[in-house]
């Protein structure tokens, strides 16, 4: 299945040479999970502290265990704020 | 010698007063709110004699307390009609609390058409005819008075819009690179420029530094305190990096980014708009991506911006005022908001209400949307000029909808609403609705919770939890906001607990007292009550604890949400 990563913040270092809007496109076998995705780009899973699938929250006990579907937009970031 | 100090303009006279004992513990908002609420008659015109316009630093500010050095302001609204209090960095507040003084209070209004400056040094006030600076920008007017005093004094100031009185202006702060910090929303400007002040300098010369009553303790609480500014990932990384634009590909990830006045909650250009776009430009141009608005800020969360040929553009260039002209207006050239907000600065008119009402003005033709250069044209030759449709443009986004006969119009209380669509984001709505300030996201910053991660999450779409969130928010900043402390401790204090009781452990080292956490949240609520009380009195209904209709019969896209809390839901907020 095919899934977009998005990766934001001190993340973008993680994405390949030359991406565009912070956005990459990754191949992923069936039922592959957000670690299996940021895997991919050797993103350490200590850094995420908030992630969303389509646009919603996935909460803090399910980083390790959601798993992923084609066509997902898988957004990713570091602690960040302002105001 | 602590002291409250009074500049009345009706005969050009100063005071200086003991501070009464019922003022004694407060400081910043709690000041502000307090003297406004028991010497301003709620219904009087807020450009009249009977407003006043209030000065306070905070209860830490002046001390060696890491982001102490904010300085409130107070008055009756002229764009809300309630009370109003905002605050800003810049070097102003911790000269007030060098000098003692806890209150400044401008009182009335002079005869005839002459301006004024008022400087305030050790045991001196002098009121001052100004002729040279007036009609003169931000940037000038600090140029020319620092080189006049021959020394960095403070400088707090209206721009040509403030001498307008227009709804929309703003009082200016000059920060330590004589650059601008923004008093900005709620047409505080304008209350100034009615009293005809167009600067007041501050010289702290001769002062001795402001001492702890127990300096051992208050050190040791200073170093706790500041160490969890650094520790935690938002105060002491992500911040000074990005600054708050930061939170535009957030936002727009979440839905929440209020794209072409209001009409989608993701904008596609918003990689173009980003605080990581921003960061990479002002490296490459040779400018700061992390710079203090006041003396003792640790966070850092400022910047100068440079234009393509590496020169000086903006500072302090913020989340909701790229959101404000980027996403909401649909202008995706950075150098364009970046000098549409110099000139912002310059003329002196809020970025927040000004980059709403432009959102307004584009659907309602006035210009089209992206239109950029138009922007910036009209900032500088329309409102900073003061034409007829100048005067339009500056009374704000919901003045600038009823000319037009438009309903689209973002406002609670007349405040335009910032950077967080209140449908996707539902916490920070119940603080616009709610909030005694009018629209206004740093009165209760509940984005921190149902977006960012910290202190929890509640789930921005759903209405479950959001009135205790916001609540609990709003009594906590208004504790915050007396302190004299930036907001941006919050993030800290909400998911690190030695934060808040460093911070209270300062305040008791500093006056020799002995607050609890309990007092400080009663502190809290006992501003927003007093507040809510002057609404009332001003003649604001629960009526007015509303968001616009338009809210809850558009869905907004992507997550196609309304706004969708009852009357009765909303009013719950007051239960405390």
């Amino acid at each position: 299945m095919k899934i977009k990563l998005r990766l934001y913040a001190t993340l973008q270092k993680y994405l390949p040479p030359g991406t565009v809007n912070s956005e990459t496109t990754l191949e992923l076998p069936e039922a592959a999970t957000i670690p299996d995705a940021l895997g991919v780009l050797a993103v350490p899973m200590t850094l995420p502290h908030i992630i969303f699938i389509n646009g919603r929250h996935v909460l803090r006990p399910e980083f390790s265990t959601r798993q992923l579907q084609d066509g997902d937009i898988l957004g990713v970031f570091p602690a960040i704020g302002g105001g | 010698m602590d002291k409250i100090v009074r500049v009345n303009m009706s005969d050009l006279s100063s005071k200086t007063e003991a501070v009464p004992a019922e003022w004694l513990g407060l400081g910043g908002r709690a000041m502000t709110s307090t003297i406004v609420a028991k010497e301003v008659p709620p219904t009087c015109h807020a450009l009249g004699a009977n407003n006043k316009l209030v000065f306070s630093p905070g209860l830490l500010t002046g001390t060696a307390a890491a982001n102490s050095g904010r300085l409130s302001a107070g008055a009756k609204s002229p764009l809300t009609g309630g009370i109003k209090e905002c605050n800003a960095g810049g070097t102003a507040a911790r000269m007030l609390a060098k000098l003692g003084i806890r209150a400044l209070i401008v009182e009335g209004l002079p005869k005839g058409d002459k301006w004024y400056s008022v400087h305030i040094a050790k045991d001196a006030v002098t009121i001052q005819e100004e002729t040279e600076l007036v009609g003169k920008g931000n940037y000038e007017l600090v140029n020319k008075v620092q080189t006049r005093y021959g020394k960095p004094v403070a400088v707090v100031s209206v721009g040509p819009a403030g001498e307008m009185k227009m709804l929309s202006a703003n009082i200016s702060v000059a920060d330590p690179e004589s650059h601008i910090r923004s008093l900005g929303r709620g047409g505080l400007g304008a209350v100034m420029g009615s009293k005809k002040i167009k600067f007041i300098s501050i010289d702290e010369t001769g002062v001795p530094p402001v001492m702890p009553k127990d300096a051992a303790k208050f050190k040791e609480a200073s170093r706790i305190f500041a160490k969890t500014l650094l520790d935690h990932p938002v105060s002491g990384q992500g911040l000074p990096t990005y600054g708050t634009d930061v939170l535009v590909n957030i936002l727009n990830e979440a839905g929440g980014l209020p794209t072409r006045n209001f009409t989608s909650g993701q904008y596609e250009a918003h990689d173009k708009i980003s605080g990581e776009t921003m960061h990479d430009t002002i490296t490459k141009r040779g400018g700061v991506p992390t710079h203090a608005c006041h003396p003792g800020c640790q966070i850092q969360c400022s910047q100068i911006y440079n234009d393509k040929d590496g020169k000086y553009l903006t500072s302090g260039f913020e989340y909701e005022t790229i959101w404000g002209l980027g996403a909401n207006c649909c202008i995706d050239d950075l150098d364009d908001i970046a000098m549409a907000d110099h000139i912002m600065d310059d003329i002196g008119v809020d970025s927040i209400e000004t980059a709403v009402m432009f959102g307004v003005a584009m659907e309602a033709g006035v210009l089209p949307f992206g239109d950029g250069k138009g922007v910036v044209r009209m900032l500088r030759d329309e409102i900073g000029k003061g034409t007829a449709l100048g005067r339009v443009l500056g009374g704000g986004a919901g003045q600038l909808g009823r000319i037009y006969g438009m309903t689209r119009v973002p406002v609670v209380k007349n405040q335009g609403i910032p950077a967080y669509d209140p449908r996707a984001v539902k916490g920070i709505g119940v603080t616009y609705a709610m909030g005694t300030m009018g629209a206004d996201h740093t009165s209760g910053y509940a984005v921190a919770t149902n977006i960012l991660s910290v202190g929890g999450h509640v789930d921005p779409l759903s209405k479950v939890g959001q009135i205790e969130l916001a609540r609990n928010l709003q009594i906590a900043t208004a504790a915050i906001d007396s302190t004299g402390m930036c907001l941006f401790i919050a993030f800290p204090a909400l998911d690190i607990p030695e934060c808040l009781s460093s911070l209270i452990d300062m305040i008791n080292a500093q006056f020799g007292i002995h607050l609890t956490g309990d007092d400080v949240t009663a502190l809290g609520k006992s501003v927003l009550k007093i507040e809510h009380q002057f609404n009332l009195d001003a003649g604001l209904t629960k009526e007015d604890d509303r968001l616009p209709e338009f809210f809850s019969k558009e869905a907004l896209p992507p997550h196609n949400v309304v706004w969708d809390f009852t009357p009765a839901e909303l009013d719950s907020f007051w239960n405390f």
